[in-house]
């Protein structure tokens, strides 16, 4: 018997692969600026909550010197938006980043020519920030909003910009499986702290540190977000969620039988990105959204094992399975201790 | 999905008991947050009454007193209630505990005790509460166009899975308990998470100790999920009558009554657990007074009687 | 179908309507007054996506019959803001980053509204009890707290309204910003459309009957009662499909409506479209079928053996087998001192989006089919709805809706074939909303695997050779099985060093609930065997975890088991950053929790035992704390 509240660590390394797996990926996109100093930026997007929208906004107003406010990203519309994949595979920062980052140069040099050609100036002294043009090393300098409005009317030319970002990823061989399934690569590691009620075999989560290589975190915020996210997916997989059928039928058919993580069964996620930035991609980001989980499962299953003693191989550790196995090893340590 | 054609509301009992003569096929329904879960795919399917009967307007059964010695509480009182109201969470103490392990705030706001009661659940975590207050059911009914009242003790107001004693007309109206001032209470039940469990264990205790502080008089535990019908633990509580608070006596009374269990799965996970239960359910009851520690009752191999003593 | 009539206020507004008797309050607010911010995330109380205030109390609209609110004040999400003037509260959810697919916000809007109302000092305890009805699958709940708290603080002054506005930025650049989500304010509102909140004028509701067999031949469908049902538009099953029938996200090996038979209990085999959801569901009710039973498959290591063919045309139950082979495991494991054999499981899990899977379709003006659903893959989608439906692909449409969140789930193109058709016939738009029982039981789950796993390593903690063996049902239909057993078997030994390797993946059919893609896609699973298996080589050896990880792990120019050079490797860093992180306390893990002096730092969150509000102190003493 046992009746108090015993804690323990664990930890578990990851690593995982950036886009689609050992085939050849690829996202276009189109983007313009517009009146106003605001910016438009078309491309088959599916923001399933990742964040990606903004992401995007950040890229195209970093690359055409717009505030990220005022980009307006087009809807996912397989009539009205070009080709730019799946959201899955951890793949949309890096593959539509990069083709918006892409399609937002061409779009840029667009109106360089021509603010180029009124301020007579070389076209590599422009630059352009947060809503403003200026050319290095002249006073010239004045609002997007009048120098889309001087390129389109003036000059008659609407910078439209297009892009495309390919992953030259390549097939595995299919006997020994070598290849290059993959241009990036994140590493990721996490701590997990846990307190297991020795009455009742029941665990509590109670802290996750995790860090995880991003190459270039866009939005920070997001990228916390998205490991706050898979840790807790990762929480009801290893201690409370099973989808279970008896001869094809399910038992565990609503969410009153199938278990999910609350409020109360988070644990405090304490996060550090790593920025070792992607060599052959113009941004340099990688990704988090799958690579966030993976860790974790295992780091949890370490730590209640350096709480009390007992592994479980098997998921979810559900209290019946973590109090059978503190009774099989309290039985195992008598059994030693007779003998 | 439910489907239904009509919905009453009867304003009083006159009104109920006339409207149960004209309706054949119907349903009484109280807070909904049981049937409408029910009413799915996967447990009733969809389900097609031709009449449901909301029985929370009916004014007779508006009642909440706090009175020295016993408590009444109408039976379509949301167990939020039993959370927020002030004088309870002072005196009451079990009330507020078994509510916030109830569901969670907005299904507290809508389920009421009896609904709760009548659907007689061997999960239902409110009947061990009120066991340890020895709740007595108020029962009305009506025959031959009068209106009478029957009281039944909750334990045997409760039959079986499902299954209470109601008879013909008759609805509960209404619950009369032990006002437990001056007394400590513990609720706990074992999940796999800690909102909106359904459990398979749960133990309700209310106790105190007598003016020394060091005799117990007085403990009262419940426990359901564990069996058919959720039941007083009397061999544990006559034991401990004028014993005094230790851990030797807590241990000894956690292994008197676990023959209790009959449940269908699970056994030995809820033998366990239960008899975890009762031992900190029992200290926590007395914690105000003495403190006893968890840490005493680790690594005891203690699993049956003669073992105490040996 | 019979009607009672309404007497309440919504949102100031004084409302007297007719309404559907059996309506629950939350189908009155969505489909009668198109207060679409209440959500359906569950029907049954679980998730808390429906709640609104009913006489200042917040409840779950799904389980309040409609007649019961009568004569109430009843307040909704969209009472609280709108997206260009929101709440406080609202606000604090922007600026936080706390909404992510949004669908459960809204609920989380009014859940964070309620408590601070009840209490405007409530701490993390109490908010945490307080939102502890309501479910996110995305956010992991931490910015919705942080959004709560900065919320509290703001309204009782001890904040300056002023820091709801800015976000942090570094100087010159807006990489690295945390720029607000830019769909934040559509969702902290409840104002943004998703599949189920949309309506077309004479829209048809779909409904779809299933097969209650695992494994059966139909020999007789019977659909004549089902017709005559009052309402009913069409019924669709597989003789409707004018084109290919098949789809899968690797291959296509899935109908669009059961074809002959059935392979799967939930299995979907005709749709209905009726003018009301009522009587599409009455029609599917009264669909009259005749199995034949075949015999079922439920263990893939059974599958395997090839004695009942779950696909016939396959000649094997085999999906996908991916093998990885480096070096020589023979002469590896001589090398070992140490050689450790075990086995590891995983289950089968639910994606659990909050968003039930839902769309709409219909024939456009110009003859286009239009399909609109939250699906992950409308490109590929496309291409598969086009020869399933003899349709040239710039005559099909796909539009996007906005995701409740999707996690792999919604990369199935399991429904939309089912919608088109029912679309193309009735050239009505057609709309269908999965229950969320459902969605649990007919759509793809994650792998459960069965991994055999063999390490040999030295005293000094090197690994010398590794064998991993892991098997996966796959269910019905392939689905991702491919991709899932790649992505297992190309990261599964983890990030090492590791010159002799023999990895094998199997993905296997049976007759259960389909398996696909879910958020890290068969790497989670190896990878689970991998750094448990490490922690207990470590033990033996006596090693620090981390230390083991370090001995081993790849640096830049490192061949990976599928022999490709690493241009840059940051595990080192990402394993010094963490040991730093975490404070961890150096030591072999041999459970020595009792005696590690790292535990409880500033931040773990505490352990809940319930009743923050009781002011109850948790577990008596003696516990650990």
């Amino acid at each position: 018997m046992s009746l108090t509240k015993k804690r323990g660590r664990g930890m578990a390394a990851s690593w995982y692969g950036i886009s689609r797996t050992a085939a050849m990926d690829q996202a276009g996109a189109w983007a313009e600026i517009d009146d106003g100093g605001t910016a438009k930026v078309v491309t088959g997007v599916t923001e399933i909550g990742e964040g990606i929208l903004t992401v995007l906004a950040q890229v195209a107003a970093e690359e055409l010197g717009v505030k990220p406010e005022l980009v307006h990203i087009g809807d996912n519309d397989t009539s009205r938006s070009p080709e730019a994949a799946h959201a899955g595979a951890t793949r949309q920062t890096y593959m539509i980043g990069n083709a918006v980052a892409m399609a937002c140069r061409d779009s840029k040099d667009k109106l360089f020519n021509e603010i180029a050609k009124e301020w007579n100036v070389e076209k590599e002294t422009l630059q352009a920030h947060d809503g403003e043009i200026w050319a290095n090393g002249t006073n010239y300098k004045m609002p997007m909003s009048e120098a889309i409005h001087i390129c389109k009317k003036k000059y008659g030319v609407i910078p439209v910009g297009s892009g495309n970002y390919t992953a030259h990823n390549t097939p595995l061989d299919p006997v020994d499986g070598s290849g290059s399934p993959w241009q990036a690569y994140v590493f990721g590691g996490q701590v997990a702290e846990v307190e297991v009620d020795t009455a009742t075999g029941e665990v509590q989560i109670l802290g996750i540190w995790a860090c995880h290589d991003v190459g270039k975190a866009i939005n920070p915020k997001g990228v916390e977000g998205q490991i706050e996210g898979g840790v807790a997916q990762a929480v009801g997989q290893a201690l409370m969620e099973d989808y279970q059928q008896v001869e094809g039928h399910t038992t565990t058919g609503s969410f009153a039988k199938y278990i999910l993580p609350t409020s109360l069964d988070v644990p405090k996620v304490t996060t550090k990105i790593v920025e070792d930035p992607d060599p052959l991609s113009p941004l340099g980001a990688k990704g988090i959204g799958e690579p966030a989980m993976v860790p974790t499962c295992p780091a949890i299953m370490n730590a209640i094992y350096d709480a009390v003693g007992v592994r479980i191989q098997s998921l979810p550790a559900t209290p019946e399975k973590i109090l059978r196995a503190l009774d099989e090893k309290k039985r195992t340590l008598n059994g030693m201790a007779v003998n | 999905m439910l489907r239904y054609d009509n919905y009453f509301i009867p304003k009083n009992l006159e009104e109920y008991f006339d409207l149960l003569l004209e309706v054949k096929d119907y349903r009484i329904l109280a807070g909904c947050t049981d049937v409408l879960p029910w009413a799915r795919e996967g447990r009733a399917g969809n389900v097609y009454i031709q009449n449901v009967i909301d029985i929370t307007n009916i004014k007779e059964l508006d009642v909440f007193e706090i009175k020295k010695d016993k408590i009444k509480i109408s039976a379509t009182t949301t167990f939020q209630k039993l959370f927020t109201d002030p004088q309870i969470r002072k005196d009451i103490k079990i009330l507020p505990q078994v509510s916030v392990w109830f569901a969670d705030d907005q299904i507290r706001e809508q389920a009421t005790i009896g609904g709760n009661l009548v659907n007689a659940s061997p999960a239902g975590d409110g009947c061990p509460a009120f066991l340890t207050l020895n709740a007595q059911a108020i029962i009305v009914g009506r025959k031959d166009k009068s209106i009478y009242e029957r009281k039944v003790s909750l334990d045997k107001f409760i039959l079986g899975r499902n299954k209470v004693d109601l008879q013909g007309n008759e609805i509960l109206a209404a619950l009369e308990m032990d006002n437990t001032k001056g007394y400590g209470a513990s609720f706990e039940k074992v999940g796999h998470r800690r909102s909106l469990v359904i459990s398979t264990v749960c133990v309700s205790c209310v106790a105190k100790t007598d003016s020394s502080g060091k005799l117990f008089d007085d403990v009262r535990v419940a426990v359901a999920g564990v069996r058919e019908i959720p039941c007083r633990l009397e061999k544990t509580e006559q034991f401990l009558q004028g014993k005094e608070v230790n851990e030797q006596n807590i241990l000894e009374a956690s292994l008197l009554d676990l023959d209790v269990i009959n449940a269908r799965s699970r056994l030995e996970y809820r033998k366990e657990v239960l008899q975890n239960f009762i031992i900190r359910a029992i200290i926590k009851s007395v914690s105000e007074k003495i403190i006893i520690k968890e840490n005493y009752f680790d690594n005891t191999n203690i699993k049956k009687l003669e073992e105490v003593h040996a | 179908m019979h009607k009672l009539t309404i007497n309440l206020e919504v949102n100031g507004r004084k409302i007297n309507k007719e309404v559907n008797s059996h309506y629950r309050l939350l189908d009155f607010l969505r489909e009668d007054l198109d207060l679409t911010g209440s959500k359906e995330g569950c029907g049954a109380g679980e998730c808390g996506t429906c709640s609104v205030f009913v006489d200042g109390k917040l409840v779950k609209s799904c389980l309040m019959p409609v007649a019961k609110a009568s004569g109430k004040k009843i307040e909704t999400v969209e009472h609280q803001g709108t997206p260009d003037n929101l709440s406080t509260l609202q606000k604090s959810f922007f600026l936080t980053g706390a909404s992510q697919c949004g669908f459960c916000i809204p609920g989380m809007v009014m859940a964070a509204t309620s408590t601070l109302r009840n209490n405007p000092e409530a701490g993390i305890e109490e908010i945490k009890e307080e939102m502890g009805g309501n479910i996110c699958r995305c956010t992991g709940y931490q910015k919705i707290f942080d959004a709560v708290e900065l919320a509290r603080d703001v309204i009782s002054g001890k904040l300056d309204p002023k820091v709801l506005e800015e976000y942090s930025k570094p100087e010159d650049s807006y990489l690295g910003a945390n720029v607000k989500r830019i769909d934040a304010p559509g969702k902290v509102t409840g104002r943004l459309k998703y599949a189920a909140d949309m309506k077309m004028p004479n829209m048809l509701h779909m409904q779809v009957f299933r097969s209650s067999r695992p494994h059966a031949k139909i020999k007789k469908l019977d659909l004549s009662k089902a017709k005559a049902v009052s309402g009913v538009e069409a019924i669709v099953t597989c003789d409707d499909v004018p084109g290919i029938d098949n789809f899968g996200v690797f291959i296509e090996d899935q109908p669009v409506l059961a074809k002959e038979r059935v392979r799967y209990v939930g299995e979907a085999i005709a749709a209905v479209a009726a003018d009301t959801l009522e009587a599409a569901k009455e029609a599917v009710g009264k669909i009259e079928i005749e199995y034949e039973d075949l015999p079922a498959l439920y263990d893939p290591e059974e599958a395997l053996k090839d004695k009942i063919l779950i696909h016939e045309h396959y000649k094997t139950n085999l999906v996908k087998h991916i093998p990885i082979r480096k070096g020589n495991v023979v002469e590896g494991f001589a090398k070992a001192d140490l050689i450790v054999e075990e086995k590891f499981a995983t289950q089968p899990v639910e994606h659990a989006y909050l968003e039930p899977m839902a769309g709409l379709s219909y024939v456009d003006s110009d003859g286009s089919l239009v399909i609109v659903s939250p699906s992950q893959n409308i490109t590929h989608h496309r291409h598969m709805m086009s020869k399933i439906m003899d349709l040239p692909i710039n005559k099909v449409r796909f539009i996007m809706s906005p995701v409740g969140g999707g996690f792999g789930g919604k990369e199935d193109m399991i429904y939309q074939g089912m919608l088109a058709l029912c679309a193309m016939k009735t050239r009505l738009p057609v709309r269908y909303v999965m229950t969320r029982e459902e969605d649990i039981t007919s759509t793809a789950k994650r792998h459960p695997s069965r991994t055999n796993y063999k390490i040999g390593i030295t005293k000094d903690g090197k690994i010398t050779a590794v064998q991993i063996k892991m098997i996966a049902d796959g269910g019905a239909y392939g689905c991702s099985t491919e991709g899932v057993m790649r992505k297992a078997a190309i990261l599964g030994a983890g990030p090492y060093k590791i010159d002799n390797l023999q990895m094998d993946t199997v993905g296997v059919y049976t007759n259960n609930t389909p398996s696909g893609a879910f958020r890290s896609f068969g790497a989670l699973q190896t990878e689970f065997a991998t750094e448990s298996i490490l922690d207990i080589c470590a033990e033996k050896l006596n090693m620090d975890p981390f230390e083991l990880r370090r001995k081993n792990m790849f640096v830049a120019g490192d061949l990976t088991h599928t022999k490709q050079a690493l241009n840059s490797a940051s595990i080192g860093t990402v394993l010094n950053e963490l040991e730093s992180l975490a404070n961890w306390e150096k030591g072999t893990p041999n459970s020595r929790g009792v005696s590690r002096k790292d535990l409880n730092n500033k931040d773990n969150r505490d352990s809940c035992f319930l009743g923050a509000r009781l002011n109850e102190k948790s577990e008596a003493s003696g516990g650990v704390k």
